[in-house]
């Protein structure tokens, strides 16, 4: 696999972990949150409840409070009462979601109805009640004023009428605490009444307590009827209520209770579950950042070394890594190359070198050859000459001591002898001039090329001031030379303006020097017998004349020197020149 | 008066040299035949230099290119002798190397001449030595 | 006083205190050489102006000394120009009244060049010293 696969590998791993974790983590969460709203919405509803039952305890209070008094408010109260348990049950309904809710407020919407239907219905009994009482009391009023017209001397009047008024003070009683023995008490008291009566004539007052017993017989029945409205149905209601609402409350306890149970449960049990992902999590990215580190890291410092090694121009024997299919057998395939290549450069290492040691003894060979020949040079130019001295020598001194006796011809023949070697003398004399250029003679210094030539023109002496010649100077400059060759170059080219020039016509001669960028460029003009142009080659070789040795003399070597000695400062000499015109020599030397 | 103003004595191993040498010599004012007389070599030379008790010459002249002890050994020799020290020594060779005329005013000679190419340069240099050797400078008295 | 070419010294170097000599020397050398000599009334003075110059091709070619001169005499400047790595290679001509043999040999064991006797004819002096000269600047190989 490649590193960069690997690396992708790596992360991935530890990323889909991580990620594992944080799902399975709001996961939970997730579900952690649902059961806690459960858990609120349970607890929301018990209160509720709660709520409602208080509120319907209220109503019953209420009730109870209408039942004692009668009073308006007391309705308006219930009626207030019931519209807060309305809001309850819309409470209820925005803030839970159960299907426990709709059985609910269905169930406190059906106590509701009920109640307030009996409560309507005891309010009308009651008013009943109150229209009955009126019209006992009113009765009872007629009946005691009845009474107390009839009473004048009668004890049993006075008796009859205590005894009603008993029985008004029951009624009361029984208003105020309906109870089946004051019924009981009422109906003796009413009997007694009316035994007393009865010896009397009353008339209809016999007929009014019977009406009277009536109508609190009705009263009684009506009372009867509203308590058992209120005590039974109403209360009942309440019971009924209470019930419902009280299973409601224990399945919604028991409820709550499981759900926290099992809250505190699942949060143990994705703690645990966390840390230990964690754990694994970090052990396994430790392990895999190690694992593919290491096969990274390895393989790579192999590399690096091998590269180091590598750099520093060593062949490294075995590259390492060169089995890896990836980003490092890559590498390991570049250090093959490069270790190709050092391969490579070391060979021409050694090659060069031994090129080097080659050239090094071509060079002392070379030398040593130079040298030899330079030796020969010298040592054959120093032999040549011996002899040749001995016979110019000689054959002058033959001239001048036998004058006397030689003739004419004799004398010529001894003239041409001694040509003869002194030409050969100059010849050898050159060679040897020619051979040393480029050898010993060939220091470098700072020349002044002008004082060069007026040492020049000093050497031709009486020569110069012969009013056949005009020199013209030009500025010339200080140069790195040999002073020497430098001496022979001018000398050279002045002397053959001098041998060369026009019989007719006086010598104009200039020299003068150029600067250009790199080198110094030197011109020797005259207006002498010039050169045809397809000899300007030929002038530089060595022996060559343009002329026979009648016309001129010379050993044909001026030039050939003058020649070696440009190239041996890097320079070159060239030719301008028509015939019959002048010609002008052009001498350049590196700076 | 008997021993001569001037006793040259040429070393020089080339026959033909000597004589043209000595015939000029002899050309000059004050030489004669008897004031010149020449060795071949070196060896031979120091023989004639030490073979009298007193002084035989006043004036060498000498070749370098010699055989057996070549010029600058004899000239060695002469400088380091007691007796014969004091000679003034010219050297004539035919070698104006650098390197051959150090060594020989390294050895006290008194002064270097090149042998001239042809005969009219020769008889001009003699004039030359004619002129300060024979006739101007005062040289070391012969008495033998 | 002396066409020097500019680093180098007097071809010609004249330590005498005589004038008249010193007149001699000076109208040669300009009317036949082109030169003037440079001269010195004693030693002194000399070594003052010889210590300028110490490349070989800058040094006089002719030291023509007086050996009576003033302070620093003849043979001190001898002694000290023969002892010298350099100078001892400049040819130095000892001029003296006596014609001493002793006087001779003492001067060429000190390894002069050579000895002239100052003639008391002034003709004869000068035709010494021209030659003297001839020879010198002109004949003698010099080195470079």
């Amino acid at each position: 696999m490649r590193i960069s696969s690997k690396i992708s590998l790596g992360f991935g791993i530890i990323i889909i972990l991580m990620l594992g974790n944080i799902s399975f983590g709001v996961f939970n969460n997730t579900k952690t949150q649902e059961a806690i709203d459960e858990v609120k919405e349970t607890s929301f509803l018990l209160e509720s409840i709660y709520n409602l039952e208080r509120v319907v305890i209220e109503l019953q209070l209420s009730v109870l409070i209408f039942s004692k008094t009668g009073n308006a408010s007391s309705i308006r109260q219930v009626t207030k009462i019931d519209q807060k348990i309305e809001v309850l049950l819309d409470l209820i309904n925005k803030n839970s979601q159960g299907v426990n809710k709709k059985e609910l407020i269905d169930k406190v919407n059906s106590f509701r109805k009920n109640y307030l239907g009996g409560f309507k219905r005891y309010i009308d009994d009651r008013k009943n009640k109150d229209k009955l009482y009126e019209n006992c009391r009113s009765l009872a009023k007629e009946i005691k004023s009845d009474l107390s017209s009839l009473i004048k001397g009668d004890i049993n009047f006075i008796k009859a009428s205590n005894t009603f008024s008993n029985t008004e003070n029951l009624m009361v009683n029984f208003i105020e605490e309906p109870d089946s023995s004051i019924v009981r008490s009422f109906s003796r008291e009413l009997i007694a009444v009316k035994e007393k009566i009865s010896e009397l004539k009353t008339g209809d007052l016999a007929q009014k307590i019977d009406q009277y017993e009536q109508k609190f017989s009705d009263l009684v029945q009506s009372i009867r009827g509203y308590l058992f409205l209120s005590n039974v149905v109403l209360a009942g209601q309440v019971s009924e209520f209470k019930y419902t609402t009280k299973s409601f409350r224990e399945n919604l306890e028991i409820r709550e209770n499981e759900l926290l149970m099992s809250l505190s449960n699942d949060s143990q049990v994705t703690s645990n579950v966390e840390i230990s992902l964690a754990i694994l999590l970090v052990a396994l990215g430790l392990f895999s950042s190690w694992k593919i580190g290491h096969s990274i890291s390895a393989p790579l410092t192999k590399m690096t070394d091998t590269f180091s090694n590598l750099s520093r121009g060593q062949v490294v024997n075995v590259i390492p890594g060169l089995e890896y299919k990836d980003e490092i057998g890559e590498m390991a395939k570049a250090a093959q190359v490069f270790k190709e290549k050092n391969q490579e450069t070391e060979e021409l290492l050694k090659r060069s070198q031994q090129a080097e040691l080659i050239m090094k003894t071509q060079t002392e060979e070379l030398g040593n050859v130079n040298s030899e020949l330079e030796q020969f040079a010298y040592v054959a130019s120093h032999d040549l000459q011996e002899p040749l001295r001995m016979v110019a020598s000689y054959v002058q001194l033959l001239g001048q001591e036998y004058k006397d006796e030689l003739d004419e011809d004799a004398m010529e023949y001894i003239d041409f002898a001694s040509e003869g070697a002194k030409r050969m003398q100059l010849l050898i004399s050159d060679l040897l001039n020619l051979s040393r250029v480029g050898r010993i003679d060939s220091e470098v210094e700072k020349v002044n090329s002008s004082e060069v030539f007026e040492a020049v023109c000093k050497d031709f002496g009486e020569r110069l001031k012969l009013d056949d010649i005009k020199i013209e100077r030009g500025s010339l400059p200080v140069i790195d030379a040999n002073p020497r060759q430098i001496h022979q170059v001018m000398q050279n080219f002045l002397g053959n303006a001098i041998k060369y020039k026009q019989k007719e016509k006086s010598l104009d001669f200039k020299v003068d020097c150029e600067e250009q960028k790199d080198y110094w460029v030197f011109s020797f003009q005259d207006n002498g017998i010039g050169i045809d142009s397809n000899h300007f080659d030929r002038v530089f070789k060595i022996f060559q004349r343009l002329h026979s040795r009648s016309e001129y003399e010379g050993s044909g070597m001026g030039l050939a020197i003058v020649k070696k000695i440009a190239e041996q400062h890097q320079g070159k000499v060239w030719i301008e020149s028509k015939v019959d015109q002048g010609s002008t020599f052009f001498f350049l030397i590196r700076k | 008066m008997g021993f001569p103003k001037v006793k040259i004595l040429l070393v020089e191993d080339n026959l033909a040299d000597a004589k043209l040498t000595t015939k000029l010599f002899t050309r000059c004012e004050d030489i004669d035949k008897d004031c010149v007389e020449t060795a071949g070599d070196g060896e031979q030379a120091w023989q004639m230099l030490n073979d009298s008790e007193g002084l035989r010459f006043n004036l060498i002249f000498l070749d370098l290119n010699l055989p057996k002890i070549n010029g600058l050994e004899l000239l060695t020799m002469i400088r380091e002798s007691d007796k014969l020290s004091h000679l003034p020594v010219i050297i004539l060779s035919s070698s104006i190397a650098n390197s051959d005329m150090k060594k020989a005013f390294e050895l006290r000679a008194n002064a270097y001449l090149k042998k001239p190419a042809d005969l009219m340069e020769y008889q001009a240099l003699m004039k030359k030595i004619d002129g300060f050797w024979f006739q101007s400078c005062k040289l070391p008295r012969i008495n033998a | 006083m002396s066409e020097t070419v500019n680093n180098s010294a007097a071809k010609l170097i004249y330590i005498e205190d005589n004038e008249s000599d010193r007149m001699i020397v000076d109208k040669y050398c300009s009317k036949h050489l082109g030169f003037k000599p440079e001269c010195f009334n004693n030693g002194m003075p000399f070594f003052d102006y010889l210590s300028k110059y110490s490349e070989i091709e800058d040094l006089p070619r002719l030291i023509l000394l007086d050996l009576n001169v003033p302070e620093m005499n003849g043979f001190e400047v001898i002694d000290v120009l023969k002892n010298h790595d350099i100078y001892k290679m400049i040819p130095v001509i000892v001029l003296s009244v006596s014609d001493k043999n002793e006087d001779i040999l003492e001067c060429y064991r000190m390894n002069v060049n050579g000895y002239i006797c100052k003639d008391v004819d002034f003709e004869t002096y000068a035709k010494t010293l021209e030659s003297t000269i001839n020879f010198w600047l002109d004949a003698a190989v010099i080195l470079t």
